[in-house]
């Protein structure tokens, strides 16, 4: 255990150094888009993280954009999740059901969401209404398309099982249906945390008034390259976190299955 | 070792990034020339697509450009903060930019930039905040409270509406800007998604036409009448390094500002031959006045409204912003 976290340590050495040659090479070339990482670290700390340590030291700017931002974030994919999983299993379990809207769905996920914003513009209004149409429209492909694909090939077997036991509808989908299906649901969960932060940033480029996304269009239109910078290193940055977070409660919830490997 | 590898991965990306970095920006290298005393003789210059290009396109065909052993090549772009680089790096020699991104940019310290000839300056019917006909917004102070869709968030649309605002009494805070496209603003507004719409020519005359819409301030009189628009700038290192070209681009362009201003007929010829706009509407559409003068009193007063309305950190001295007539 402790072994295997030195090693992981360990191989950390690499982001030092990468982070030192980035500082040196941008130092070096004093090229006015590419500010020294050390100094985006520090813009990143005055404009978002230098506030009272009451409000977690949050600044207003970071109260005024980075939150609304990842409330939208969670609330979009959340409802993009639930949905793509309930109309997934649905369709992966009926085959007419499945039939009839395949066409429709792969119509309808062949389209860049970005170009469909002008129309959930007019539909639902500028705001936070027109930023959850478009995360929850980017979101909800993978997560949908893996669980009609996860709940449809089960195999026979355990079906048969389920029928000799006598489960009920109910049972047999709690218990069977979703368990064999969790592994290629989780795959689509995954790819669609990373879309999701895409979508938060572009869903916010159109009808907004505040977010990382609103920031990063003020930033671009005032050249102001070290906003725009970090908000870059807060997107990555998140990535991280909300990846991390997912594998945790992956590895929880799906221990079953990796044991089973 | 999943871990391991997104490290790896990351990594990749970083080292990519910092190779960018090393072949950035570096100021204008242009070589000497020989060839009738100019620097240099090829020019490849930014244009947007707007009225605001037209004398350009004039001076091409006229031949002002080859009068002055100049070749002009075009290039279309958006907005000059988003090729900053190709500027900085001599990609491009001169382009067309609003004041308001001269003045923004100059404020960022990112480059110094100097207007060489101005294009057009404002007046009356050539943008506003629109509204539907049965809007029950009537007068400016009924903006309160409201939100006004803009093309681009902290520029022309928002400063020029803050100041008429002000003046009517309403606090700029009190309004939402939101940034929704000239192109979309129109559906936006039928929809009822947004109160009103801060538009130019020749989307203005299309609102009217098609639904009815009212002008309830109309952005370029009154406070901020005759407002500097626009002209061709080219960065400070560029002008320093290529004096003469600098002279004879601007007398070219000088030439073909007077026609502009004095021939309606040459704009209407020009103007749908670079941008969308058709011809019958380019010819009945409201333009600015096309200029033939640098007035360094009349662009500070853009500084100043950028500065008065937080756009602009500072308040910028426009005297540093632009470059000497052509001797």
């Amino acid at each position: 255990m402790i072994l295997s976290l030195l090693g992981r340590l360990g191989r950390l050495w690499i982001v030092p150094v990468a982070l030192a040659v980035w500082e040196l090479a941008a130092r070096e070339a004093r090229a006015v888009y590419f500010p020294p990482p050390s100094g985006i670290a520090l813009h990143v700390y005055e404009l978002w993280f230098s506030g009272p340590p009451a409000r977690l030291f949050l600044t207003d700017d970071a109260v005024a954009h980075i939150l609304p931002s990842l409330g939208r974030l969670l609330l979009g994919w959340s409802a993009a999740c639930l949905l793509g999983v309930v109309a997934g299993v649905a369709l992966g379990r009926s085959a007419r059901l499945s039939q009839y809207l395949s066409p429709l769905i792969h119509f309808a996920r062949s389209l860049p969401p970005p170009v469909l914003l002008p129309v959930f513009l007019v539909l639902v209004g500028v705001g936070t209404p027109l930023q959850l149409a478009g995360i929850v429209f980017g979101v909800v492909w993978p997560v949908l398309i893996n669980s009609i694909d996860g709940a449809r090939y089960i195999d026979r077997q355990y079906l048969d099982t389920a029928q000799v036991f006598g489960l009920s509808r109910r049972e047999r989908l709690t218990r069977v249906i979703l368990p064999a299906a969790a592994p290629k649901i989780f795959a689509g969960l995954r790819l669609s945390v990373a879309l999701a932060l895409i979508m938060m940033i572009i869903s916010e480029l159109l009808g907004s008034t505040e977010g990382v996304g609103y920031r990063l269009l003020i930033a671009q239109s005032q050249l102001d390259i070290l906003t725009m910078w970090a908000a870059t290193l807060l997107l990555g940055v998140l990535g991280i976190l909300f990846n991390a977070a997912f594998l945790a409660v992956e590895r929880r919830v799906l221990g079953w299955h990796r044991a089973a490997l | 070792m999943r871990f391991g590898r997104s490290v790896r991965g990351s990594l990749i990306g970083l080292l990519a990034l910092v190779a960018f970095a090393g072949c950035g920006a570096d100021p204008a290298a242009e070589q000497p020339q020989a060839g009738g005393g100019l620097e240099k003789t090829e020019l490849n210059v930014g244009i947007v697509p707007v009225p605001s290009s037209a004398p350009l396109f004039i001076a091409m065909e006229k031949g002002f450009f080859k009068d002055e052993g100049l070749t002009v090549k075009t290039q279309t772009i958006q907005a000059p903060q988003q090729i900053m680089p190709q500027i900085l790096n001599g990609g491009i020699d001169a382009f067309l930019t609003s004041y308001v991104s001269l003045i923004t940019i100059s404020d960022s310290g990112v480059a110094k930039l100097k207007m060489l000839t101005e294009a057009q300056q404002g007046g009356p019917g050539i943008s506003g905040v629109v509204v539907t006909g049965d809007s029950p917004v009537k007068k400016p102070a009924d903006l309160k409270g409201k939100t006004i869709a803009v093309n681009v968030v902290k520029a022309l649309g928002e400063v020029t509406v803050s100041a008429h605002l002000k003046a009517a009494g309403v606090s700029p805070a009190d309004v939402k800007f939101v940034p929704v496209n000239f192109a979309e603003q129109l559906a936006a507004l039928q929809a009822g998604r947004v109160d009103a719409a801060w538009m130019t020519e020749p989307y203005i005359s299309a609102a009217k036409k098609d639904l009815g819409g009212r002008v309830v301030i109309d952005t370029l009189s009154g406070p901020t009448d005759s407002l500097p628009l626009d002209g061709w700038a080219a960065s400070a290192d560029w002008v320093t390094a290529n004096p003469k070209t600098a002279a004879a681009f601007q007398r070219a362009m000088a030439k073909a500002q007077q026609v502009a201003a004095s021939d309606r007929a040459a704009l209407n010829a020009v103007i749908p031959k670079f941008t969308k706009i058709p011809a019958e509407v380019a010819a009945s559409m409201g333009l600015g006045t096309f200029t033939t003068s640098l007035d360094v009193a009349r662009i500070q007063k853009v500084a100043d409204l950028l500065a008065e309305f937080q756009i602009t950190k500072t308040e910028i001295d426009v005297a540093g912003l632009v470059a000497a007539p052509p001797a």
